[in-house]
This record gives structure tokens, sequence and C-alpha cells, in this order.
């Protein structure tokens, strides 16, 4: 029954997007990818408002710190197993804005980060194949015996 | 008695692609107040400005926003140009209308598409991104990039269009054209969706003005004021009229914007039809030196910038005045009085670009 | 500013006003009933005072107000005339540390910035307290 769980989960991977202080380039990419040209809903990819619903968590930009806070309400928020994607030279390591006061070069600082797509900004075929390989991730931590969803609900409270 | 409660909209929202929130004062389903809460995305670039040497700066400006990177850049050029002083060739300034009004084209249909989201009409949303990746696509076939062009450069523009690809813009132009006429009757003369806009966050001439909106909100209030008016790049040889609506709701903000489509392209036309021959550009020599203000047309309204260069290699100042900023106080005064259900669809009317705000 | 070696005039800003920073509001009410559209503020650190322009824009026309205000000086916030200045004031306030007073909305140094940050990050001298 698992099994099928996770190859089901695979198949479909639910996106949920924050623009953590972008150009906004990267995040119409982030959208074009939905619409009819690349239309990544062919992969099952669904961008979805409710972390509660993801399993992916798309970041673009180059963080500061008051977003960083929602960044990490949202991240705890999404269920296990779960990845995290960072999109664009600025959610890498800041890009062009690395000098800039307000800015803390990078999501990588914030979350652990599974798949990093660069690029300035990076095609929507990027960013598909990005979130791809952020659910063989997901994939492969719902398979681990031990992962988190899979324990006890005590033995989740003592690995905190 | 009804209770008044405090709604935090955004900064992530289903329907809000950007990180705004705004606190809502509710009175039952009411809206009472609205305050704007930003910072979100505040990376402090004027202060990178000042870092970074006047050439560089091309690209720190570009990635203000990348909806409407190369108008960012054409401002910052064309102050720069004046403190130079630096005389553009005539053809660069063609084709920066060229790339400045596909640049503006592709916006407006990105906000049609995100507007008709708003409120839930979600085939008219792809129907309006895919016509969107028709202009993406001559982007990529002219400056070999999608968003972030980098085409415009001080002292004229960093790549020419060749007849081929002008030919093929002109096919393409076309083709959206036909495609606009099929989507914008079902966005403007749908019963259900007039029902969701018409007389919604109505906006009248004289608020309009003592709040300082700018853009197709300033213009859908019935002031014809469009910073292309001023005759920058090659604006003053071209004929075009300021498109105005004067009802200043959401219905009147989104004609507007969707007639300019119309008014781009026939701007590309011209511009293609009357591009004269010669050089690109023009070889920068000095430093710029003293204070300049510059304004250009945006998707979303008036961009000003303001140079002050001291003769040095670094500029002393770079104040970004973008149009979301000024638009932010007209929504604040929209809001009171609406229905939360109508909160997207108003937030939504202003085009909001909240990484130009922030800067 | 010094002349240039050419001593050719330099480019400055055009329709540009100084006033005494006393006058201010005055005159920015004066702009209110000629029914000018206020476009924003922009502060400059000049060391030992801010040079603040205020934009205003009459039919595509720019018109400017420039004040220069001693840095511990108090001025007086115009958004009770035009309501829109109420965010760049904020911002100002908070990048440069221009005391700004009596705003209609007033975040109180986080418009911007959270407590974290470090405080006037666009100003070129540090402010004490």
């Amino acid at each position: 029954m698992f099994n099928f769980v996770h190859k089901c989960r695979k198949k479909s991977p639910w996106i949920v997007h924050f623009d953590a202080g972008a150009c906004n380039g990267c995040d119409i990419e982030v959208l074009a990818c939905l619409t009819p040209v690349y239309d990544v809903e062919r992969f099952g990819i669904i961008n979805v408002g409710n972390p509660k619903h993801a399993d992916v968590l798309v970041v673009t930009g180059t963080c500061n710190r008051r977003n960083a806070r929602v960044l990490r309400n949202l991240y705890e928020q999404m269920p296990e197993p779960r990845a995290v994607v960072a999109v664009g030279a600025c959610a890498l390591s800041g890009g062009i804005f690395h000098e800039c006061y307000n800015v803390l070069k990078g999501v990588d600082g914030i979350l652990p980060v599974d798949v990093y797509v660069p690029g300035c900004a990076p095609r929507p075929e990027a960013i598909a194949e990005g979130v791809l390989m952020a659910m063989e991730r997901v994939e492969q931590r719902s398979r681990e015996p031990h992962s988190q969803m899979q324990a006890e609900p005590a033995e989740r409270e003592e690995r905190r | 008695m009804a209770l008044k409660t405090v709604i935090p909209f955004g900064p992530q929202h289903p329907v809000l692609p950007e990180p705004i929130q705004l606190k809502l004062v509710m009175k039952d389903e009411v809206v009472q107040e609205a305050i704007p809460h930003i910072g979100y995305v505040h990376r402090g670039i004027e202060k990178a400005a000042e870092k970074m040497d006047y050439v560089q700066n091309v690209f720190l400006v570009e990635r203000i926003c990348g909806i409407c990177s190369f108008l960012h850049a054409l401002c910052y050029c064309e102050a720069i140009e004046k403190l130079l002083p630096c005389e553009v060739p005539p053809r660069a300034r063609y084709l920066r209308v060229i790339w400045g009004e596909l640049h503006r084209l592709q916006s407006q249909h990105l906000w049609l598409g995100l507007f008709a989201d708003a409120f839930g009409y979600e085939s008219l949303f792809m129907e309006f991104w895919r016509n969107r990746e028709r202009v993406m696509d001559l982007f990529e076939k002219t400056a070999g990039s999608r968003i972030i062009i980098s085409t415009c450069c001080i002292g004229g523009v960093r790549r020419d269009i060749s007849d081929e690809h002008l030919e093929e813009i002109l096919q393409t132009l076309k083709e959206v054209e036909r495609a606009l006429d099929h989507s914008i009757p079902a966005l403007l003369e749908d019963y259900t969706v007039r029902k969701r806009i018409v007389g919604k966050g109505v906006l009248t001439a004289e608020k309009a003005v003592e709040l300082g909106a700018v853009g197709p909100v300033l213009r859908a209030s019935g002031i014809a004021e469009d910073t292309r008016m001023t005759g920058y790049a090659a604006y003053d040889e071209l004929d075009f009229k300021p498109v105005v609506e004067t009802a200043g709701d959401c219905y009147a903000r989104a004609k507007v914007r969707a007639l300019e489509c119309y008014q781009g392209i026939e701007l590309i036309r011209q511009a293609i039809q009357r591009l004269p021959d010669g050089e690109i550009a023009a070889r920068p020599r000095g430093r710029p030196n003293g204070r300049v203000v510059t304004r250009v047309e945006q998707p979303r309204g008036e961009l000003l910038y303001m140079v002050a260069a001291n003769g040095s290699q670094k500029l002393e100042r770079m104040r970004v005045r973008t149009p979301t900023f000024a638009n932010v106080p007209p929504l604040v005064a929209m809001l009171p009085g609406c229905e939360f259900a109508d909160v997207p669809v108003i937030t939504l009317s202003i085009d909001p670009c909240i990484s130009c705000t922030e800067r | 500013m010094s002349a240039p070696p050419g001593g050719a005039a330099l480019p400055d800003i055009e329709a540009c006003e100084e006033i005494e920073l006393s006058a201010l509001r005055a005159a920015v009410q004066r702009c209110r009933d000629q029914r000018l559209r206020f476009i924003t503020i922009t502060c400059m650190d000049m060391g030992e005072t801010f040079a603040l322009y205020y934009h205003f824009d009459e039919k595509l026309k720019m018109r400017h107000l420039l004040v220069h205000a001693p840095r511990a000086a108090e001025v007086a916030s115009i958004s009770d005339i035009y309501f829109a200045a109420f965010l760049v004031e904020n911002e100002v306030r908070e990048l440069f540390g221009v005391n700004i007073t009596g705003m209609a909305i007033d975040y109180h140094g986080h418009l911007l910035l959270t407590e974290d940050n470090e405080p006037t990050p666009m100003a070129k001298v540090r402010m004490e307290g």
C-alpha cells in the first residue's frame, strides 16, 4: 500500500511558490510554467496556495530579514516528506544584490535546499526540471524506513 | 452590534502573486480601513547603486523589476545620457521604442491574465498567458533572453534588430492582435465579469490627483496624463493619444490596459515603419556630472529616476520612484467600503509590483 | 556643488525652488491649492544637512522644492496636505534618519526594515543613539 502511495506522490508534485524578494522575473517564469505553452500540469505539477497541501516549496528571490520569518513559517506548515527548490541567481547566492544591506545571500541560509535552479531568470523548462528533480528527493525520503512521516508521533517528538 | 475584526491579507496568498500585506479592519463583510505593510522584498538597491559604477548600474536597475526591466534601464540611461552629455543615434531611439512597447505589451497581458484569475476566470488567464508567450518568443529572438533582455546601454542599444526579425515582429503582432480580439471581449463584455468589476473601487479624478495616482489608474479616472507625451526616446516623432476612461472603477482600469495593448501594437508598427538606418549606439565619453530627473511611462505608470553625480565613476545618489509606490495610497483610499470578496480584485486593479515598490 | 573644469554650467534639476525649512508646509500647501500632483520626496545625505527634494507634477511638467534640513532638525510631515506622502516620508525617516514628525500613518521605523536591521542604512554618517 505504501508503495502505491510513494509511486503516486512522485507522479503529482504539488508546489507552493513564495516570492522572497525576487525582481518578479523568476516569479513570472514560475507562473509561465503553468500556462499553456510550458504547461507543467501534464507532469501533474499543480500550483497550490496552501502550504499544507504542498510537496515542494519553490522559492525565488534574495530573502531578507522580514520574509525569512514568513518563509520558515511556510516551510514548517508543509507536511513531510517535502523538498525545497531555489529558483534563480538571487535565491542561490543573492546574485547581483549580494552586497545589499537587506539581503541574506540566498535561501540555503534559512532552509535546507534540495535543488538549485540557476539563471537570471531561469527558463521555464529549467524550473520544471528542478521541480521534478525535487520530487525524486521527496520519493527517496518517503521510502526511508525512519522518515519522520512513518515515525510514531512520540518518536517524532523525540526527534525534535 | 457588529464586531470589528482585523484580517491580515498576504504576504503569501493564493490569488496574490506579490508579497504585500494589507491589514484589513473589517466590520462584518465590509472593509473599514486598510493599512498596507510592505518590506517583504526590500533589498536596498538605491544604496547598492552608490557602490557600483555608473555603467554597472544599468544591470542593477534592470533587476529592480523583471516585468519592466527594459524600461528601468531606459529611464536610467536617459538620465546618464543627459549628464554626460551624449547624443543617442536615431535608430537606437526607435529600437528603444520597439523593445519598450513589447515590454509593455507582455506586461499588460500578464496583468490581464492575473486580473482574470483574481475573480476565478482561469481559462481566460490561460488565454492571455498563451498570447503573452508569443511576445516572449520575440524577446528571445531579438535579444536572446526572455525576461531580462539587457539591450539598453548608455548611449544607445546593444543589439540591432535585423530586417528579418522586424518582419517577424510584424507577423507575430498580427497574431497577437487577433488573439486579443478574441479574448478581450470575454473580459470586458461578459455579464458575470462585469458584475464583479463594474463600480468596484471607484477613484474620482480629483481624488486620483490628490493621492498621486499614476499610469492606468490615473487615466482610468479621466486624466489624460501619459509620460510618453513628454517625448523621450522617439515618442515625440510617433503619433499616439493616451487611452482615457472616466469611470475610475476596476472595469475602467481593465479597459485602459486592454486598449493599451492595441495602442502598443500600433506604436510598434509605426516605429518599424519609420525606423531609420544608421548607428545603434554612441560611445559615451567622460563621466556623469550634475543632477537630473527623468521620467518614463512604465506599464504600471510613471517611473521617476533622479540621479546625482559628481564627476566620478560612482554616483552620489540614485533615486527610484516606481509607479506602484505611487499607487499604494490610492489603493488604501479605494478599499474602505468594499466587500471582502472584492479585495483581491481591487488590489490587483492597480497592478501591484512590490519588488518595484521596495527596491 | 563645484563647477566643472570647463566652466560650463552643470546640468541641474530644472524648475527647482529652494526654500527655507520653516516655509516648507506653506509652499506645499500652495502646490496643493494649484492642484499639482505630488510625485515623491528624494533625500540626499549631504553630511551636515539633508537635502530634501519634493517633486510635483503639473500636467507633465515637473516642479521641485528643495529644502536643506540640518541633521537633527525636525521636519514637519506634509501627509495631512498630501496623504500620498505618508509612505515616502516613512521611508526617508527609516533609511536616512531624517526626523519627520506627524505622519498620517506612522510605521515607527518598520516600514521596510525589521528590528534586527542596522538603522538608517542609507545615511552616510551614523547617527548616535
